[in-house]
């Protein structure tokens, strides 16, 4: 039992305040406060998220509860009537209130009052702006990890010690058979008032750059995780760790040279220990128009440093896109069909054909996503491995000749990046073909972006001729760090299931950028949950067009200036601004098959105006949903982004249905970069417009009815970070 | 229309294929059993290779599959298919895809380029056909 325990003092009618005592006597001791309910956690399995109560009288008890509250014993069995002395145990087999009614002897009888709600993370990282605390599930390593616990949160637990463990995940079966803390913890309490950040631990992520943790709040201290702590972590991982995804893996790496006809040139990298990890995945890679298969050794040695075996072909990339899609499919076939004869047959068995990655640069960026589109629809099939197999696709800076019916990602995890000093597949307003955010567009499945600044076409490759344009070049040997950071990220991510690698996508709040790459780098990054995630849509502006009514149906208020919806199509072809063409630098929309859609709107010095979109009755109660997402970028060119001339912030509000508000500001991270400063195809300085995704966790919005909401609103001005700017807007959101 | 022209044929050489191959090299795709390959001089600019769309190099009306190129020195090397007389009209057309290249638009761009002053260049075949067992060997060549 708890070591701090407070005697609860309940007894006969008429029903007594918790702490008076009554002829009755002392029946109930608990470790919080007894003036205010019991807060349980949901999600209880055996004993683990329970809360115990020591009956202290000896006397028989009946219990009955009404609510979201369960009496059960040391087995987990719902109890109706019991004998004391002994322990008992409170869970919450739902969110919301409910009540525990205890009767005994002659009439008395004892009433306890509690509240359960879903668990929230315990850990994240201090923020110098309000809420002062970002909650976190991811962590970088050499990061302190900080324990923030919001007394209004556990009421009752204010003030009562505890020790704090941060220790290696265990599964729910691993928790029940092994209970105990290893390690040592940090001793601390809730502190009541505003919520005190405590340095726990400094992350690690093992040489696997990947760890696992859990959070164990030990409420008894009695080092083993049992009724009345808090965990984070049962079931799913607590948190992640993130090492260096850009450092070569823990594999040596071999290579050959193989071939098997016209077209069928390859390059193949694997462990040299494969025999030992079992069938791995294979990433193919497809190179572009002009350049060289034995151009990827960077990236083929580090994916296979890292577990995977990985190919590069010739890719039949001139005479169109038709073509090098040809060559992506029958080089995958070639070698999963020829696994004997390469290498001395070292990949023989250990190749799983089910788990491919796709990853094309340029043409080739454009001939994988081709590929895949003429197998779904059935066009071709492959002896050795189908559509299904397919478990991503990664385009580096992908031309788009084909319209959406024949290049398309369907609902395949799909990954983008490109950089915007491209001087061959610009990503500029004057050619859709090079327009490659339109591809990102038309992905139906979970998808990330990353736009580096500075990076140039072929510094995605060794040899072609250097063609960047603009500022700050990166140059190559930096371009290669970020490029196998973040495509080691999506690999990992979606062919061995490491989620929690996408976190430089999603997570991106605090500024999550991979390990490795140099200080000033800076990559605009793009995260959507696939379609069929049933993420809570409360503006995507892909309907209902007036300005005063979001796609959902529900109103929007706003006193920005300019405000109007419409394509992410620059309207001129010319990255100068003019007032005629307010989707000045957009670039996800430039065909009529094309369908995305946003916002704009700008805000002047001295005023302070917002963008406000009520919520939906269907999306009142945000439960469902973990974080507020929208996508944002800085307007090329516009006369206030260039007046501004720095990355931007703005407030994020969430407001009740009883008029309570709380309020994220984010001027701390200025996560809106500023326009790449590129000259060309106008007047003025500044590229196509770089979308990032900001995903602001919901419990961050703290004093507020999460279960009721009715507005969400974007706080514009200075005193929200910016006293001038223009922006666009997209994807306004309750997500995963 | 700005005419780039070919500037003369370096060498021709005719040849039959063992194995025959379906080009990807024009909407078409026709099955390639023999033909010539030709060495183009040509402006060095108009070898260069981006990702976007180059001038398509044609021979009549249509595209030629080009095996390889010599940047510096301004030469390409491309399989014209089936007979081929004592002069051609070779060119570069519109920048766009070969393999999006149909008849009738191989067609409009020789016509554009005829009605721009192009004149057929002499094809100097100076060998007897040489027989070519597949499609790399012929690239190889």
């Amino acid at each position: 039992m708890p070591l701090v325990l407070l005697t609860l003092l309940l007894g006969c009618p008429p029903e007594p305040p918790a702490t008076t005592k009554t002829p009755c006597g002392t029946l109930l001791a608990i470790a919080g406060d007894p003036s205010v309910p019991v807060t349980l956690e949901t999600g209880a399995v055996g004993l683990i998220r329970t809360y115990p109560l020591e009956v202290t009288a000896a006397v028989d008890v009946t219990w009955s509860t009404s609510g979201a509250v369960e009496v059960v014993d040391a087995t987990g069995a719902v109890l109706t009537t019991v004998q004391g002395p002994g322990e008992l145990f409170l869970r919450a087999p739902s969110e919301g209130e409910g009540e525990v009614l205890a009767t005994w002897g002659d009439g008395c009888r004892a009433r306890l009052a509690t509240v359960a709600q879903a668990p929230a993370p315990l850990i994240g990282r201090p923020r110098t702006l309000a809420p002062f605390w970002h909650s976190a599930t991811s962590f970088l390593e050499g990061e302190t990890i900080y324990l923030g616990l919001d007394a209004a949160r556990f009421p009752d637990r204010v003030g009562l010690a505890f020790d704090a463990w941060v220790v290696a995940h265990r599964s729910l079966a691993e928790w029940e058979s092994d209970p105990v803390l290893a390690g040592s913890g940090v001793q601390s309490a809730i502190a009541a008032g505003a919520l005190v950040p405590v340095p726990l631990a400094v992350a690690d992520a093992g040489e696997d750059a990947l760890a696992a943790i859990d959070v164990v709040l030990d409420f008894d201290r009695d080092g083993v995780l049992g009724p009345g702590d808090l965990v984070q972590g049962l079931g799913a991982p607590g948190a992640s760790v993130i090492g260096d995804l850009s450092a070569p893996g823990p594999h040596a790496v071999e290579t050959v040279d193989v071939s098997g006809g016209w077209f069928l040139g390859q390059r193949v990298w694997w462990p040299t220990d494969l025999a030992a990890l079992g069938p791995r995945p294979l990433v193919v890679i497809s190179h572009g128009n002009g350049h060289e298969y034995v151009w990827y050794d960077y990236l083929g040695e580090h994916l296979a440093s890292w577990g995977f075996v990985v190919m590069s072909h010739q890719n039949n990339t001139e005479p169109g896109i038709e073509a090098c899609s040809t060559t992506t499919l029958s080089n995958t076939d070639w070698l999963l069909g020829h696994l004997d004869e390469i290498g001395g047959g070292a990949l023989l068995g250990l190749v799983d054909s089910s788990r491919i990655g796709w990853i094309g640069h340029s043409r080739g960026g454009e001939g994988v996503v081709r590929a895949l589109d003429r197998m779904a629809d059935g066009d071709d099939v492959p002896d050795n491995y189908g559509p299904d197999d397919i478990a991503f696709i990664a385009s580096i800076a992908p031309t788009v000749f084909n319209d959406v019916d024949e290049s398309d990602p369907h609902d395949r995890p799909y990954f983008l990046i490109a950089g915007t000093a491209d001087g061959d597949v610009t990503g500029g307003v004057d050619y859709d073909i090079t327009q490659f955010f339109r591809i990102w567009e038309r992905a139906t499945g979970p998808k990330a972006a990353a736009y580096v600044h500075g990076a140039s076409h072929n510094d995605f490759n060794c040899c072609a001729m250097q063609e960047g344009q603009g500022p700050e070049l990166i140059g190559r040997v930096e371009a290669h760090v970020v490029a196998k950071a973040y495509l080691l990220a999506t690999a990992r991510a979606w062919l061995d299931g490491e989620d929690a690698l996408l976190a430089h996508f999603r997570d991106e709040f605090t500024g999550f950028t991979p390990l490795g790459l140099a200080e000033d780098d800076l990559v605009a990054t793009s995260w959507r949950n696939a379609t069929s995630a049933g993420d809570g849509v409360l503006d995507d502006f892909q309907a209902e067009y007036d300005t005063d009514v979001s796609s959902a149906g529900a109103a929007v208020e706003s006193d920005a200036g300019g405000l109007m919806e419409g394509r992410l199509r620059d309207g001129d072809r010319v990255m100068g601004w003019t007032n005629d063409d307010p989707f000045n630098g957009m670039t996800h929309n430039a065909t009529p098959g094309d369908d995305a859609r946003g916002a704009v709107f700008s805000w002047t010095e001295g005023s302070a105006p917002s963008w406000a979109v009520a919520i939906p009755r269907a999306l009142t109660d945000a439960r469902p949903w973990s974080v507020v997402s929208f996508a944002v970028t800085q307007r090329s060119r516009h006369p206030l982004t260039v007046s501004w001339g720095w990355a931007l912030a703005f407030g994020v509000t969430l407001v009740d249905v009883h008029g309570a508000e709380a309020t994220v500001d984010f001027a701390d991270q200025a996560l809106v970069p500023t326009p790449y400063a590129r000259l060309g195809l106008g007047p003025g300085r500044g590229w196509a417009n770089e979308f990032v995704t900001v995903r602001i966790p919901l419990v961050d919005f703290r004093g507020i009815d999460l279960h009721q909401l009715a507005w969400l609103r974007l706080d514009l001005g200075e005193a929200h970070g910016a006293p001038e700017g223009a922006l666009g807007l997209d994807s306004v959101e309750f997500a995963r | 229309m700005i005419l780039l022209f070919v500037l003369r044929v370096v060498s021709a050489t005719p040849f039959v294929l063992v194995e025959p191959y379906r080009s990807d090299w024009s909407a078409a795709h026709p099955v390639v059993r023999g033909g010539t390959v030709l060495v183009l001089e040509v402006d060095p600019a108009l070898l260069t290779m981006t990702n976007t769309p180059r001038p398509v190099l044609y021979v009549g009306e249509a595209p030629v599959e080009v095996l390889a190129r010599d940047v510096d020195a301004g030469l390409v090397r491309v399989v014209v298919p089936g007979a081929l007389g004592a002069e051609a009209f070779i060119y570069f057309g519109g920048a766009a895809l070969p393999e999006t290249i149909t008849a009738e638009a191989g067609a409009r761009e020789l016509a554009s380029a005829r009605a721009a002053g192009l004149l057929p260049l002499r094809i100097p075949v100076s060998a007897a056909a040489v027989t070519v067992l597949d499609h790399a060997a012929l690239a190889g060549r």
